[in-house]
């Protein structure tokens, strides 16, 4: 069965299907190849905050992507509200991020002290740990204190993925789902894309595949400098009310169960969890909340990240391939929205925005491997 | 937090108390063999010998559920007698392909590590997702003969019984015996059945079957004979209720009818508990003729994984005698895995237990082909609730499932599967009804990935088993 | 509800007492939190935070966990796999009991 579309978006993860919906809200033809249901799906798999706080240090270019994109959220959320009717559970607050001695938090505040000085709405304040309990009794003594900034915000990534599926279904989007795809060929300067049973004939190509873009990045002349880390989580029964505000270690759901994570691992393609790892990560969330100790673990969670050697993403469009892309990312949530209303139509027209110079792929040269990667 | 108690080292640990596991744990102390049985009840037994320990010969509760149930004391006795270690009320809810085991005890995290690991995990009821069933007062069958095993309760209001199969209907009679109301019997077994079962017949008059076939001609006489309103070819069931069951409303051949009910009991049988071996990655296949999934095994219970071995019902439908063989084959595969016996000696060993299985097992057929679960149960319609901790509906899944989404994207998309019961519930509905959108039988990937917690444990307990202190 | 097997072993004969939402209720020694309060009349245990609706033990034998109530002021406990102790303290929903 041979299709035809403007777009074809390879991967149906947060990148994925919000680039494909940005482009179908265009008008464009969008067709999205999702993976096996075991695929790797970092997207499923993460805590659902819109961050900037620490993100882009060194990076003037990164910090810069970040907070326009968390800039365009709030209209991003809006219209995916509109047209799906699914409720994400945007919140965008603040977020906190908890030091546990006075010296943890003269090491985080020396470290984000470009972005503390900076007295602008991204701005990184301190509070301290008897202002902190105003709000949050349940805090154990061991705190410090927080970092906080009041543009960071959350939403249930769950949700959000099911809204931009509902999204793509309502604006006409093809989603193959359970599908791989196989080969990549150029003709007459289309793509023809094989995938299952599918022949899928493309103007233009996205690869949003998250580590799976890496092998077909090569089919379309694009080396991508990707590897997995893993990053485990814990989801606790339901509880009363703890914190109302995300943390970058603690976050509780608004149905009351609390996430608790994560970790940063450079294991291979290794998805199974770790005792001692979530051992650790129990710990801290019983230092900062000991009531945590007595809730029941529900469900443990090893994802892999998506990176990169020095940790930002990468777009780029082939040159030997002119209108294949690819786009990778490990804040597949942040990012979801530029991706939709930034990203996507400048796809379309066949440019990615100048803001995107910084993270082409071939800043790495030759790339050849993660050297802590290895398969267990 | 209490500190853990770390990584005791055992030649063997079973799972599961029940026939298999005592069986096996039993064998292995008797050769010598350092062997820990790790069981979450409070007493050994299993479900089929619950409360075992505690029966008194010649009570009420003895007599009313039979010398099937009094056996079991002395395969209680034997394991009590031996030098095999136990630990009971403790609940494992992490396993690693490595063997490392990850206990909880009265909320006590402790780690083991085995060489070799026996699954004697047994069987639970299937799902039965019909309208109404998560209504407070409806049960599984199972459930009342639990209360009565190890309670001495008994309900005294009218009980509905619907279902089908060979425990359905003991435990009928049983709740006759015991003097419980039954308002009603519903036989959800399908008459044109009998015709596809009697090809497996000529096998179930051999070995014990014809002991299993003349008990189940007997309970269904003093069923026929008891004067319970019987009602049989049961379709359409659809319990009824606000806050909990009032009433039960059905088909029988072309009639509907409805009746008031205190408690309803449901039983389509029974299905192997898969998420241990799940969890652990062994190799699983659908079983037609039991309509569920099984991890594969060879003769020695060994799995797809080197030095994990199923056991009993876990490994597929066997029954407790059948189990208790298994259990004993088991044993005896460790022990030649082990370097302990040579393959003459394993094989002498179990040359009975492989003679006493075989025995027991040639009914089994027969049992599976008479009452196979109906389609309703199988494949609900689509406003009934499959995934009860969520409350998420048969049609819910159906829809993703045309989409061609799998159980896992289901999870995340639905959150089925995704509750405190860890999808047990609605694990192989959800796969039938994938598997039927697709027009195919269904495979082992349509279940959902098992991850821990096995069972219950606390943020508490984790945090004391990490490196630093 | 559920009525007890008149002559049932002497051993399950010894009595405790716990409470349920501070009513004080009898149980037998060997009884699992669940069976008691079923034989004391109770049938919804709790309140299913996703469909909003009372349930109660299904499976009775720690799969359904249908059976979570609050033991001693640890909230989800599975009812049918804890043993009844003396004093121990039981919250279920209130409007929960049915006799």
């Amino acid at each position: 069965m041979a299709t035809s579309c403007d777009l074809l978006v390879i991967g149906g993860g947060l990148i994925g299907t919000a680039m494909a919906w940005g482009a179908a809200r265009t008008g464009a033809k969008v067709t999205v190849i999702d993976g096996e249901d075991d695929a790797y799906r970092a997207s499923v798999g993460n805590f659902g905050l819109l961050w900037t706080q620490g993100k882009g240090i060194n990076s003037p270019a990164y910090a810069a992507w970040t907070r326009a994109a968390v800039n365009q959220w709030p209209e991003f959320a809006q219209a995916l509200a509109d047209i799906s009717g699914v409720d994400i559970g945007f919140q965008q607050n603040g977020g906190l991020h908890f030091m546990l001695s006075e010296a943890e938090a003269e090491k985080r505040m020396a470290q984000l002290a470009p972005l503390a000085a900076a007295k602008d709405d991204f701005a990184i304040e301190f509070i301290a740990a008897a202002e902190l309990r105003r709000s949050m009794p349940d805090l154990g003594p061991e705190v410090y204190g927080a970092t906080f900034c009041r543009r960071d915000g959350a939403v249930n990534p769950l949700t959000l993925l099911q809204a931009l599926r509902v999204a793509l279904a309502r604006s006409g989007v093809s989603i193959l789902a359970g599908t791989s795809v196989k080969q990549i060929q150029l003709s007459g300067g289309s793509f023809t894309v094989v995938a299952g049973d599918h022949k899928i004939l493309a103007d233009k190509l996205l690869l949003a595949a998250g580590l799976g873009s890496r092998e077909l990045g090569h089919q379309v002349g694009l080396d991508l400098a990707v590897f997995p880390q893993r990053g485990q989580l814990m989801i606790t029964a339901r509880t009363t009310r703890l914190l109302d505000l995300p943390a970058s270690s603690v976050r509780q759901m608004p149905e009351g169960t609390i996430l608790l994570g994560s970790t940063q691992e450079n294991v291979g393609f290794n998805k199974s969890i770790g005792v001692p790892q979530l051992a650790n990560i129990a710990q801290r969330a019983v230092r900062i909340f000991p009531r945590i100790a007595d809730l029941d673990l529900v469900r443990s969670w090893a994802c892999l990240r998506v990176m990169t050697p020095d940790g930002f993403p990468i777009y780029q469009q082939s040159e030997q391939y002119p209108g294949a892309f690819a786009a990778t990312a490990h804040s597949g949530v942040t990012l979801a929205g530029i991706h939709a209303l930034t990203v996507a139509p400048a796809l379309l027209s066949g440019t990615l925005p100048p803001a995107l110079d910084a993270f082409a792929a071939g800043r790495f040269g030759d790339w050849q491997g993660h050297a802590g990667g290895s398969e267990h | 937090m209490t500190d853990p108690v770390t990584n005791p080292h055992w030649d063997v640990v079973v799972i599961g108390a029940g026939p298999a596991g005592l069986a096996a744990a039993t064998l292995l102390a008797e050769q010598k063999t350092s062997v820990l049985l790790v069981d979450e009840q409070p007493e050994p037994g299993g479900q089929i010998y619950r409360g075992i320990e505690r029966l008194q010969a010649g009570s009420a509760k003895a007599h009313i559920l039979g010398e099937d149930y009094v056996y079991g004391a002395d395969l209680v006795r034997r394991f009590r007698s031996s030098a095999a270690s136990y630990r009971p009320e403790t609940s494992l809810w992490h396993v690693t392909p490595k063997l490392e085991l990850f206990v909880s005890r009265g909320g006590v995290a402790e780690t083991l590590q085995a060489s070799q690991l026996i699954l004697a995990t047994g069987a639970m009821e299937r799902a039965v997702p019909v309208a109404g069933w998560t209504l407070p007062g409806v049960v599984t069958a199972g459930a009342l003969q639990i209360l009565l095993k190890s309670s001495g309760l008994v309900a005294d209001q009218p009980v509905i019984l619907a279902g089908s199969g060979p425990l359905f209907y003991l435990l009928a009679t049983q709740c006759l015996a015991a003097g419980v109301p039954i308002a009603a019997l519903l036989d959800t077994a399908k008459a044109r059945h009998m015709f596809g079962a009697i090809g497996a017949l000529p096998r179930a008059l051999t070995g014990a079957g014809p002991g299993y076939l003349s008990k189940g001609v007997k309970l269904m006489r003093a069923l026929r004979q008891s004067g319970v309103p019987t009602y049989r070819g049961v379709e359409d069931l659809q319990i009824l209720g606000e806050n909990r069951v009032s009433e039960v409303q059905f088909r029988s051949g072309k009639r509907k009818h409805r009746l008031k009910a205190g408690i309803v009991a449901l039983h389509e049988g029974v299905v192997p508990m898969v998420n241990a071996t799940r969890m652990l990655g062994c190799e699983h296949t659908w079983d037609d003729r039991q309509h569920a999934f099984h991890p594969v095994t060879d003769t020695w219970g060994a799995t797809s994984h080197a030095g994990i071995r199923v056991a009993g019902d876990a490994a597929g439908i066997v029954g407790a005698r059948g189990a208790e063989h298994q259990g004993g084959l088991a044993a005896v595969g460790a022990l030649h895995d082990l370097g302990r016996i040579d393959s003459a000696r394993r094989d002498r060993l179990a040359s009975a237990e492989m003679r006493a299985l075989e025995a027991h097992m040639t009914a089994r057929p027969l049992l599976d082909r008479l009452y196979p679960p109906r389609a309703e149960i199988k494949t609900p319609g689509d406003d009934i609730v499959v995934c009860r901790c969520e409350n998420v509906t048969a049609g819910a899944v159906r829809q993703l499932a045309t989409q061609g989404l799998g159980p896992n994207q289901m999870k995340a998309a639905l959150r089925c599967g995704m509750g405190p019961c860890q999808g047990r519930l609605c694990g192989d509905t959800v796969a039938q009804i994938i598997a039927d959108t697709r027009g195919t039988a269904p495979r082992p990937s349509d279940y959902y990935n098992i991850r821990a917690p096995l069972k219950p444990v606390s943020i508490g307990e984790i945090s004391t088993l990490g490196e630093r202190r | 509800m559920f009525t007890r097997l008149t002559q049932d072993s002497a051993a399950s004969d010894q009595t405790i007492e716990f409470t349920v939402n501070d009513r004080k209720v009898v149980a037998r020694m060997g009884d699992t939190v669940a069976a008691a309060l079923l034989a004391a009349g109770e049938m919804q245990f709790r309140i299913s935070p996703s469909a909003d609706k009372p349930r109660g033990p299904y499976c009775m034998m720690g799969v359904c966990f249908e059976c979570l109530v609050t033991i001693d002021g640890r909230a989800g406990r599975q009812a049918c796999l804890t043993a009844v102790k003396s004093g121990m303290q039981v919250i279920i929903p209130e409007g929960g009991r049915n006799d």
